[in-house]
C-alpha cells in the first residue's frame, strides 16, 4: 500500500487544477487594497488627542454651565433662607472625568460669575 | 502580478497600509492560495477563503507584523477563518459523522485501487478539524518543519506532532474502512 505522502500528493487538487485567474487576482487585490485604505482612513482625521481634549473641553463646559445654573438657583431661592457672610460660603463644584478621576473645584469666595 | 512596492518596503513596514497591503498580497496570496484549496473543498471555496483572510488583514493593518512572520500571520489567519467556518457547520457535520454522504458520492466505476485510495483520503482529510487538517497539508505536502508548522498555526510542536499523530491515525482507519468496503463489493 502507498504511504500517506503519496496518496495525498497523488490526490492533490493543487497539482490538477488551475489557479485563479488573472482577472480574479486582479479584481480581489483591488478589493482589498481599497479596504486597507478605508480602514486607515477615518483613524487619521480623528486621532486619540484630539479625542482627549475634546471631553476634556465638554467637561469644562459642562462644570461651567452648572456652576452658573447653581449660582442663578441662589439667587432666586426663598427670602427667608438666612444670608450668610459672604466669607463663610464655600462654593464646590464636583466631577468625574471620563477615565473615573473626581475633579473638585472649590471657589474663590470672592469669584462672583 | 509584480509587486507595485519594493519587497523590502513592504518586509520593514515602510509603505502605507494599502500599499503595504497590496505587496503582501502579491507576495504571498499563491501560497495561501495553495494553502487555501487544500483546506476547503473546492476552488470557489478556497478563493472566498483566501480573500476574506486578506480583507480581515486590511481591517487590521497595525497587527500585522513586519518581515517574514508576515506570511505566518496570515496562514493563522487563514486557518482560523477555516475554523470558524467549520465550527459553523459543526451541526450538520456531527449529524453526519461517519460521512455517510459523502461516502456515498460515486467514485468513477473504472479506478484502480489506488485512485479509491487517494479519493478516500482526500475525503477523510476533508472530515478532520481544520488546524489538524492544516499541519497534515503542510507537513505531508508543504513540506513544513514542525516548528514552523507550530508558528504558523500559533500552537507549541507538542500541539502539532499531536495533530499530526491523530490526523495520521485518522486516514489510516478511513483508508482500511474504505479497503474493506471495497472487498465485501
Amino acid at each position: 500500500m502507498k504511504d500517506l505522502k503519496q496518496l495525498l500528493a497523488e490526490g492533490d487538487p493543487v497539482t490538477r487544477e488551475r489557479g485563479m485567474s488573472d482577472a480574479d487576482l486582479r479584481a480581489m487585490r483591488r478589493t482589498i487594497v481599497l479596504e486597507a485604505g478605508l480602514e486607515t482612513a477615518p483613524a487619521s482625521w480623528w486621532p486619540r488627542p484630539l479625542a482627549l481634549a475634546a471631553a476634556l473641553a465638554a467637561c469644562l463646559a459642562l462644570g461651567i454651565g452648572i456652576g452658573l445654573r447653581l449660582g442663578d438657583g441662589d439667587s432666586s431661592s426663598s427670602p427667608s433662607r438666612p444670608v450668610r457672610p459672604a466669607r463663610d460660603v464655600r462654593r464646590q463644584l464636583q466631577m468625574t472625568s471620563p477615565g473615573g478621576t473626581r475633579i473638585i473645584w472649590t471657589f474663590h469666595q470672592e469669584l462672583d460669575l | 502580478m509584480a509587486a507595485t512596492l519594493p519587497t523590502d518596503a513592504v518586509k520593514t513596514g515602510l509603505a502605507d497600509p494599502a500599499h503595504r497591503l497590496g505587496a503582501l498580497f502579491d507576495l504571498y496570496h499563491p501560497r495561501l492560495f495553495r494553502l487555501a484549496r487544500r483546506l476547503s473543498r473546492n476552488a470557489d471555496e478556497a478563493r472566498d477563503l483566501v480573500q476574506e483572510t486578506f480583507l480581515r488583514a486590511a481591517r487590521a493593518t497595525r497587527s500585522i507584523p513586519e518581515g517574514d512572520a508576515a506570511e505566518a500571520w496570515l496562514v493563522r489567519v487563514l486557518v482560523n477563518i477555516q475554523r470558524d467556518e467549520w465550527r459553523r457547520k459543526g451541526a450538520k457535520m456531527r449529524l453526519d459523522p461517519e460521512g455517510e454522504a459523502e461516502s456515498a458520492r460515486p467514485v468513477p466505476q473504472d479506478t484502480e485501487a489506488s485512485l479509491v485510495a487517494k479519493t478516500t483520503v482526500w475525503r477523510a482529510l476533508e472530515r478532520l478539524p481544520p488546524r489538524r487538517r492544516a499541519a497534515i497539508v503542510m507537513y505531508e505536502l508543504e513540506g513544513a518543519t514542525i516548528k514552523a508548522i507550530a508558528k504558523s498555526l500559533g500552537v507549541t510542536a507538542v500541539t502539532v506532532r499531536w495533530h499530526l499523530s491523530m490526523g495520521r491515525r485518522e486516514l489510516a482507519e478511513a483508508i482500511a474502512t474504505a479497503e474493506r468496503r471495497g472487498l465485501r463489493q
